[in-house]
């Protein structure tokens, strides 16, 4: 369904909103975002601006998405960046706001320029001619229209070497909107990448080698964190990266699709379940919390089926993207990105486990911690349905394989095969949810079965010092939980003390510095000094009656 | 009705001052301000009714007046005519609290900057062109100096240096165009000036683009401005870049698009053009007080005006009238407000926004800084988008990435205010504005938003105008 909008525009410029599957799906991971976090709403006491920003930000998520044409696209991703902002300024730091602030404008103006690249070949923005012009461009015009798109995108989703601004901003925005710009906001990265590379250009290999670059460094920058949303901010780039990857080679919208559906909503689940923990304990750090698992039994249970996807094992959702990445990467022989996507999501497990352990398990470090209570329905139902579709998806893994195909169709892909829903075929192989679920399920009962029955009955400790053991009494001043300084000894590892200490805010810092010392140069010329002024005019006037002479 | 009561009245207003003092000190002021309104509705009239027209008033050949009214010089005739009722009614509530000193004289330099700024836009005749050009200059300089401060002692010595330099170049110009052609009428000037040696058809163009481009804010010749604005008060500003500059503008590109239909320049002046813009962003970059901050971002979206009009064909003007008015409309809106924050807070420097504490004043300083980007869905955007796609098509890719960096930088510091604004809590008493003034900053951000969703709503007017701007009917 297309709807023209041409009367509304200015000459002879052509817009258009286009109904797809396509734009349907990401539309779908949009209303499901704003469904579960308007759950949380009430916890907190929003100002009314934040609510009529929330309002223009989704209306330009839904015109990015339903645009059939890059000028409404470009518009829609303008207004996002800029109502982003709005909405980051009421917890944000200036810092980090205007850090945020010229990477969301270089963005959307370097796509500006992309999107007038292709105007002027076919002085047509429409997404049905884009191809057409992209082949009709130069080789050079080419190759440049494609890195502005990709910056553009890169600083969106985050990509290592352009993440500068978000993980602070992760870090410090409103608990409700991390969760949004992690689950919503990164997506449109991901559909922009779809409709302006993929459906555009050949499979490329440096994307490819990119998004696992991605993975693989955010992976470890995650493990030495201290915040809890830092750990997470860190972890949806490193799972964009995987959507990067797969995007870069042949067939590998399948694998991307799903695994974006995935990652949305295993980020509304963790995001909410910490802004949960936030709201009961006023704390964001792995070394100011820790044995929660008593006090908040249900929250515990969620992060865990949160973290479970997350690593990407069976038996949940997690893993049927991952299988379909997988599949993607072995069918096109790259074998080494397989091995880098590997590594990176084995490596994810140490900052995986720090979620689970330095929050809810291990000992408390506060005597705060020990009066917190169960978090209310608000948090924990979204959260219930949220790893509902999780478990359901990794029961049934092929239940929405389907309405994949139905994209793939529309993109003119080669389609998944499917059977029933319980079972995810591709080309190299088979996973039956279905049995994966109920073995598993069966030895978790055994499991608990035994631990139930042969539950020592040692006495409960009185308080958090209860513990002393060699002579040694601890007191306030004792670091008693282990996730205090977790995964900092990794940094004694060469190559990942590289990684960590390493950063690009290093090179952005520098570039910031040199913009202004050439600024004032600049400014001085504006200083109003007449006699240098006027010299100046004079040496104007000479080059132009120098110039008309020649 | 007669297109030369645009200047005779306003001119009129100044002899009968004296007279009008008499009735007391709010007399000056009711009267200016009636007389404007009555001239906006004289504009609107001639609008409404297509009274599109040359009226000559002979005295004796060559001399004489006449004044061409086309959509595009109506056009500009009408915003100047409503930007300068908008300041009057401004004016009108905040002179109970902080009034100019010698409030008449004031009234007859406002009228007169009026007066000449129509002048400039309507008269066919270079000569009348000059004396507009001299009218509209003697009475900016008198205003930039008006507060009697060192700041605008400064800015008034150094307007008027230049302004004399200028005109020194523009006269020279037309003593050239008046021998080698023997007429000063306009479009007997057009007829003979494509057969002129190329050597003389060179020279009077240079002479003209730097008498021009001290008054247009280009690259090396807009030094003055930053000082200008910093000692004019603020109100006064909003003048400066709503009225001067754009009359001084649409004249220029008058002139050559007259003289030079085929564009020979053209391609030197929209690298002139893009130049310009990219220097004065990169300049305000390190700036901090925000009166010269707000002169760069003039120079600016002046020098990208510019590039649109430098391009020289129906798009591009249509481009460079749409930012015209978003521009006029969002300056008119932030001078307006910071005037109320300088009283208030009596400082300029962008670190007051910190503490200002009044929603409405952010959110109109912010919508108007959003249009002068170029944010969608406001009126900036249109023009920018437009001047950019005729680039596009012209395939001048170098140009517009030199637009679109400036833009870059422009937002850097625009956005460095809004931060100050909005995430600050250091906040004074509350600011408080009066209904007067909220309904008038309320018409402006609302027209930026109106002009910014529905373009269309103009375009066609606008086409048109720049059609006959084009087609250079004198």
């Amino acid at each position: 369904m297309m709807i023209n909008l041409s009367n509304y525009a200015l000459g002879h410029i052509v817009l258009a909103l286009e109904m797809s599957h396509l734009a349907n799906f990401f539309a779908v991971l949009i209303l499901l975002s704003m469904g579960t976090l308007l759950f949380l709403v009430k916890n907190y006491a929003l100002p009314k601006s934040f609510y009529a920003l929330s309002a223009l930000l989704s209306t330009s998520l839904f015109l990015i998405v339903y645009a059939a044409d890059y000028l409404l696209f470009f518009i829609g991703w303008e207004v996002m960046s800029i109502t982003t902002y709005f909405l980051l300024s009421f917890s944000v730091s200036q810092k980090t706001l205007h850090k945020y602030i010229i990477f969301a404008m270089s963005s959307a103006l370097a796509l500006f320029i992309a999107i007038l690249m292709i105007y002027s070949t076919q002085q047509s923005f429409l997404y049905s001619d884009a191809r057409e012009s992209f082949e009709l461009m130069g080789e050079f015009q080419g190759v440049f229209f494609l890195v502005l798109i990709l910056f553009a995108i890169f600083v969106k989703l985050g990509v290592i070497g352009f993440h500068y601004w978000l993980v602070d901003a992760y870090e410090e925005a409103h608990d409700i909107f991390t969760a949004f710009l992690s689950a919503v906001l990164s997506k449109m990265g991901v559909y922009a990448l779809i409709i302006l590379v993929v459906k555009v250009t050949q499979p490329m290999l440096a994307l490819a080698i990119i998004g696992v670059m991605t993975s693989i460094i955010a992976t470890f920058k995650a493990i030495q964190e201290d915040s809890v949303k830092r750990v997470l901010a860190y972890s949806s780039i490193a799972q964009l990266g995987y959507i990067v990857t797969v995007l870069g080679v042949a067939d590998g919208m399948s694998g991307a699709l799903y695994h974006s559906l995935i990652h949305t909503a295993v980020k509304l689940l963790l995001f909410i379940n910490i802004a949960g923990v936030i709201y009961m304990t006023g704390r964001d750090k792995f070394s100011q919390l820790g044995g929660l698992i008593y006090k908040m039994p249900q929250s515990f249970v969620l992060l865990l089926i949160g973290i479970i996807v997350l690593a990407g094992m069976p038996p949940l959702g997690g893993f049927s993207s991952k299988f379909l990445i997988y599949s993607a990467l072995l069918d096109t022989k790259y074998l080494l990105l397989l091995s880098g996507v590997m590594f990176s999501s084995a490596s994810a497990f140490l900052y995986i486990y720090k979620l689970i352990y330095g929050v809810y398990l291990g000992h408390p470090s506060h005597k705060k911690l020990e009066s917190a209570k169960e978090v209310s329905l608000s948090f924990l139902l979204p959260q219930y349905l949220l790893a509902f579709i999780l478990i359901t998806l990794g029961t049934f893994p092929a239940l929405i394989v389907p309405y994949i195909n139905e994209i793939l169709l529309e993109s003119s892909l080669t389609t998944l095969s499917f059977t029933h829903a319980g079972e995810l075929i591709s080309a190299f192989a088979q996973f039956n949810g279905l049995i994966v679920m109920s073995a598993f399920g069966t030895i978790f009962v055994l499991v608990v079965i035994f631990f139930v029955s042969t539950r020592s009955k040692a006495k409960e400790a009185k308080n958090r010092f209860d513990i002393a053991y060699c002579g040694e009494e601890p007191d306030e001043s004792t670091h008693l939980h282990y996730g205090y300084s977790m995964g900092k000894e990794l940094a004694r590892v060469g190559i990942l003390r590289a990684i960590i200490k390493n950063s690009s805010s290093h090179f952005y810092e520098y570039l910031g510095k040199q913009t202004l010392s050439f600024a004032e140069l600049f400014r001085k010329i504006y200083s109003g000094k007449l006699s240098v002024n006027f010299n100046i005019a004079i040496l104007f006037l000479l080059l132009l009656l120098w110039g008309s002479l020649r | 009705m007669s297109s030369v009561l645009f200047v005779a009245l306003p001119l009129l207003f100044g002899f009968s001052t004296p007279i009008l003092g008499y009735f007391g000190k709010n007399a000056v002021a009711y009267v200016s301000t009636l007389m404007q309104l009555f001239l906006l509705y004289l504009g609107f009239d001639l609008l409404l009714n297509e009274g599109f027209s040359i009226e000559l008033i002979s005295i004796a050949p060559p001399l004489g007046i006449s004044f061409v009214v086309t959509k595009v010089s109506l056009l500009f005739v009408l915003l100047f005519t409503s930007v300068m009722t908008l300041f009057s009614l401004y004016y009108l509530s905040y002179r109970s609290e902080k009034p100019y000193r010698d409030e008449s004289k004031f009234f007859i330099l406002i009228n007169m900057l009026l007066a000449a700024s129509i002048g400039l836009v309507l008269s066919s005749d270079i000569f009348n062109i000059y004396v507009f050009f001299e009218i509209a200059g003697i009475s900016a300089y008198i205003l930039s100096a008006y507060e009697k401060s060192s700041s605008a002692l400064e800015a008034g010595i150094k307007y008027l240096i230049t302004g004399a330099v200028a005109s020194i170049f523009l006269i020279f110009a037309i003593v050239l165009i008046y021998i080698y052609i023997g007429s000063l009428n306009l479009g007997i000037i057009a007829q003979h000036f494509e057969l002129l040696p190329f050597q003389i058809k060179l020279l009077i163009s240079i002479l003209l683009l730097i008498g021009f481009g001290f008054k247009v804010e280009i690259f090396p010749l807009n030094f003055w401005v930053s000082d200008v604005y910093q000692g004019s008060s603020t109100l006064v500003n909003a003048l400066f870049s709503a009225i001067v500059v754009k009359a001084y503008l649409f004249v220029f590109f008058h002139l050559l698009y007259l003289f030079l239909p085929h564009g020979e320049f053209s391609l030197f002046l929209i690298y002139l053009g893009a130049f310009s813009m990219l220097a004065a962003e990169v300049a305000g970059l390190r700036q901090s007080h925000l009166k010269r901050l707000f002169a760069y971002s003039s120079l600016g979206q002046v020098a990208l005006v510019f590039t649109a009009f430098a391009l020289q064909n129906t798009q591009a003007i249509q481009a460079a009238l749409f930012i015209v008015l978003a521009h006029s409309v969002a300056k008119m809106g932030i001078f307006f407000a910071l005037a109320l924050i300088e009283k208030e807070h009596e400082s300029m420097e962008s670190e007051t926004l910190k503490s200002l504490n009044s929603p409405f004043l952010r959110v109109i300083l912010l919508i108007s800084m959003l249009s002068l980007l170029g944010i969608p869905l406001f009126a900036g955007f249109v023009g920018k988008l437009l001047v950019l796609k005729s680039l596009a098509l012209e395939g001048m890719l170098p140009i517009i990435m030199m637009i679109i960096l400036a833009s870059l930088i422009e937002a850097v510091y625009y956005f460095k205010l809004a931060g100050y604004m909005f995430t600050s809590d250091k906040r004074r008493d509350v600011l408080k504005v009066t209904w007067a003034h909220k309904t008038i900053l309320a018409f402006l951000s609302l027209l930026l938003l109106i002009i910014g969703m529905a373009p269309f709503l103009l375009s066609e007017y606008l086409f048109e105008a720049s059609k006959l701007m084009l087609g250079g009917v004198s």
